[in-house]
């Protein structure tokens, strides 16, 4: 067979696939969390309750970042993303460099999922004695960039006198098991992935970033002299949608509460489980709260 | 506890003849023709999948081999040259039950040091973080560069290009940062299935259907199971050779290729001693029964340290970390080792039966379909990789990066561009485990 001719089936074959795709669709909502990470269990929940609601299209983005990229890219149909916009803005604007979300007239924020970090040492280990401990020098690991995670050792040095260093890490997942092969002392991690290896003895967590506690660990604020341990800053999953109408919006932020103050829908089941928490708020409540969030981000990284 | 997941042993098998028998095909072009099957299930599942693909290629490699004189893979170069042999001397029914056997004893004997080792390995490797990493993966390059290269360019350049392609994205490090050359399209990184069919497959399926009109002449025939002769020489060689292959592919970055033609290589020493009608046989057997027990041991550096030692194994760990699948210790446990044993077993069983009395019928289906074969491979390709780029909205991206490295794999198509591809998806490992062990030793 003519090379030419195999070439143009293999053309004809990618742009029948590509082209095939056509259709509007009521609600597109991408999945911006890693397959298997507990951003993305808490997207598939309140996909499947949403999905009684609108007719759904998943698009699988795999991280924050491909999430944001695709979110940009899609300007002809609602599309809707939870992200820590107010985290990665205030980081950008530390950097010099925009905010995620700058045009409050095209975005909507219609969701707000609040989840906490645990504190945890190598099972076996006392958490007070590494973390509080005078004049040590421990590997303190973060999976919030280099940045925050500067500012928290820095913080941590401060109080104890010390002079710990600062491991970043990209993932719950990889912090996890460095604690547990010894690379790093102490870890702020995901309280929601933390849990399951607590509970399993692979892993000591006494602490959480969450001011009310929960799931046996006690608030840090309490033991860090700084406010900002409190966490005043709250690490929040904002629900963004966007190429749509004011009326869409709220009608989805309608929804979405409601799925949220049903003590039985796969989102609030998933929000327990995880150790999370979520605001009910109006539209316009929500973006007041991504406004703190987001001055947080960017006073603590002063 | 039983946890196969039959419906991946099946993808698996049925995969893993593909890889086996379709030459050029292989592991990785499997790897990724199954990612988007592959994606959104569980980890371990992914993993048996592997398994049995890999172990049932290792099975059916032989077929092509024996009976066609085309290596499936090349670790099947030892069967090309002693299995065809025999069946040019009208004893192809002897070749493909001593190369079924012989990888059905090296499955066992995998299955038996895995049993003995696996919890022990856990245990040890409990001790092995990112100073472990960076030691591995200094050791796995070193290799890869010691491999011969035909041209300072495969050598040199190419693993660079790879490297330079597989940091752009995110950081390894911090969720805030990434680097793409200035170029906006490719702040996410690039993405590996597009990369590998324009680098890699495309080309190479071309070249292969372009080249497959001289129809290589078949030794196809009916099996006779009553010709078959497995005495006690044959028990005792293949058993040290299943041991022997087993203990080399568990060096990282030896590969399946090395370990089949390396046993083949010890065997033709020690054939010195060895009647000459006895020599085709011992150097086959050899051959297939190390490459099978390596197949298994050649996975433990994977998913013990999170260290992909080939391409295939490449794709395999960018499914897995998407997976949030934890490397190491804390998933090596005994779920994934009784997977991994069970797993062994039965698909030891199937390619028991599927390169042994089925061979007949599968070298009778290659012989008609081949090409077609190619055809479809590439066409599902396409399809697969082109419906994957618009569930994602990264089409544009993919298009981009199918069509320039579609023409730089078409212009290296006489080259090894799989060290691209290899050093591409080892690069984020690499510089991560080098990245933070300058944080922890205060170097950065």
């Amino acid at each position: 067979m003519k090379i030419k001719k195999i070439i143009f089936t293999l053309l004809t074959s990618f742009i029948i696939t590509t082209g095939s795709h056509a259709g509007k669709i009521d609600l597109t909502i991408i999945n911006a969390g890693a397959p298997g990470g507990t951003y993305s269990k808490l997207n598939d929940a309140l996909i499947k309750d949403l999905g009684k609601f609108y007719n759904i299209n998943v698009i699988g983005a795999d991280s924050e970042s491909k999430g944001h990229k695709v979110f940009q890219s899609i300007e002809d149909r609602p599309v809707y993303v939870n992200s820590r916009t107010a985290f990665f803005s205030g980081v950008n604007v530390t950097k010099k460099e925009k905010p995620l979300i700058n045009d409050s007239k095209k975005h909507y924020i219609v969701f707000a999922g609040k989840f906490n970090r645990a504190v945890c040492v190598q099972k076996n280990k006392d958490v007070d004695t590494l973390l509080f401990g005078k004049e040590q020098s421990l590997k303190i690991a973060s999976s919030d960039g280099v940045i925050f995670g500067k500012k928290f050792v820095a913080k941590l040095d401060a109080q104890t006198n010390s002079k710990h260093i600062m491991v970043p890490y990209n993932g719950s997942g990889k912090l996890i098991k460095g604690l547990i092969t010894g690379d790093v002392d102490i870890i702020v991690v995901n309280q929601g992935s933390a849990i399951k290896q607590w509970k399993d003895g692979n892993i000591n967590c006494k602490y959480t970033t969450n001011p009310s506690s929960g799931q046996g660990l006690q608030p840090l604020y309490k033991k860090m002299q700084d406010p900002w341990a409190g966490f005043k800053l709250t690490y929040t999953l904002y629900g963004e949608v966007k190429n749509v109408s004011s009326s869409f919006a709220k009608d989805l932020n309608t929804r979405i509460s409601q799925i949220l103050s049903d003590p039985n829908s796969n989102t609030t089941k998933k929000i327990s489980q995880l150790g999370w928490s979520s605001l009910i708020a109006d539209i316009e409540g929500l973006r007041k709260d991504w406004k703190e969030s987001y001055q947080d981000t960017v006073d603590i990284l002063k | 506890m039983l946890e196969l997941s039959w419906t991946f042993i099946a993808y698996g098998v049925f995969f893993g003849t593909l890889a086996g028998m379709l030459p050029g095909i292989g592991m990785t072009v499997v790897m990724i023709l199954a990612s988007p099957l592959l994606i959104t299930h569980q980890s371990i599942e992914i993993i048996q999948f592997y398994l049995s693909a890999i172990l049932i290629s290792q099975f059916t490699g032989s077929i092509v081999a024996i009976y066609f004189a085309v290596p499936g893979e090349p670790s099947s170069i030892p069967a090309v040259i002693e299995g065809n042999k025999l069946a040019r001397q009208g004893k192809g029914t002897q070749a493909i039950y001593l190369s079924a056997i012989g990888s059905a004893v090296g499955g066992i004997i995998a299955f038996i040091l895995i049993w003995f080792l696996g919890k022990n390995l856990g245990i040890l490797f409990k001790n092995f973080g990112t100073l472990f990493n960076v030691v591995m993966i200094t050791l796995v390059v070193i290799l890869l560069f010691l491999v011969p290269a035909k041209t300072w360019i495969e050598r040199y350049v190419f693993p660079l290009v790879g490297m330079i392609l597989g940091i752009l994205g995110e950081s390894t490090q911090d969720v805030n940062v990434s680097f793409s050359l200035g170029i906006d399209l490719l702040e996410t990184g690039v993405p590996t299935m597009p990369l590998l069919l324009g680098l890699y497959t495309l080309p190479l399926l071309l070249v292969l259907i372009q080249n497959r009109t001289d129809t290589a002449k078949s030794f196809v025939q009916s099996i006779s199971i009553k010709d078959v002769v497995f005495n006690m020489s044959h028990v005792v060689l293949s058993v040290f050779h299943a041991v022997l292959g087993f203990i080399i592919a568990f060096i990282p970055g030896i590969g399946l290729n090395i370990v089949s033609n390396l046993s083949y290589e010890i065997q033709i020493r020690m054939n010195k001693y060895v009647e000459q009608k006895n020599k085709g046989q011992y150097g086959l057997l050899a051959a297939e029964t190390a490459n099978n027990s390596g197949a298994i041991s050649v996975i433990l550096p994977l998913v013990l340290f999170g260290l992909p030692t080939t391409a295939s194994q490449a794709v395999l760990y960018n499914i897995l970390i998407e997976k949030y699948f934890l490397f190491g210790p804390e998933s090596f446990n005994n779920l994934l080792l009784n997977s991994i044993l069970q797993v062994l077993l039965v698909t030891t069983f199937a390619g028991l039966l599927l390169a042994g009395p089925c061979a007949s019928i599968l070298g009778k289906l290659f012989e008609k379909f081949e090409k077609k074969l190619y055809i479809f491979v590439a066409i599902l390709m396409i399809v697969v990789i082109g419906y994957v780029g618009i569930q994602t909205y990264n089409l544009e991206l993919y298009t981009w990066v199918i069509i320039v490295s579609f023409v730089v794999g078409w212009m290296c198509r006489n080259m090894d561009v799989l060290r691209i591809i290899y050093f591409f998806i080892i690069s984020s490992f690499l510089v991560e485990n080098f990245t933070r062990i300058l944080y922890m030793w205060e170097l950065m």
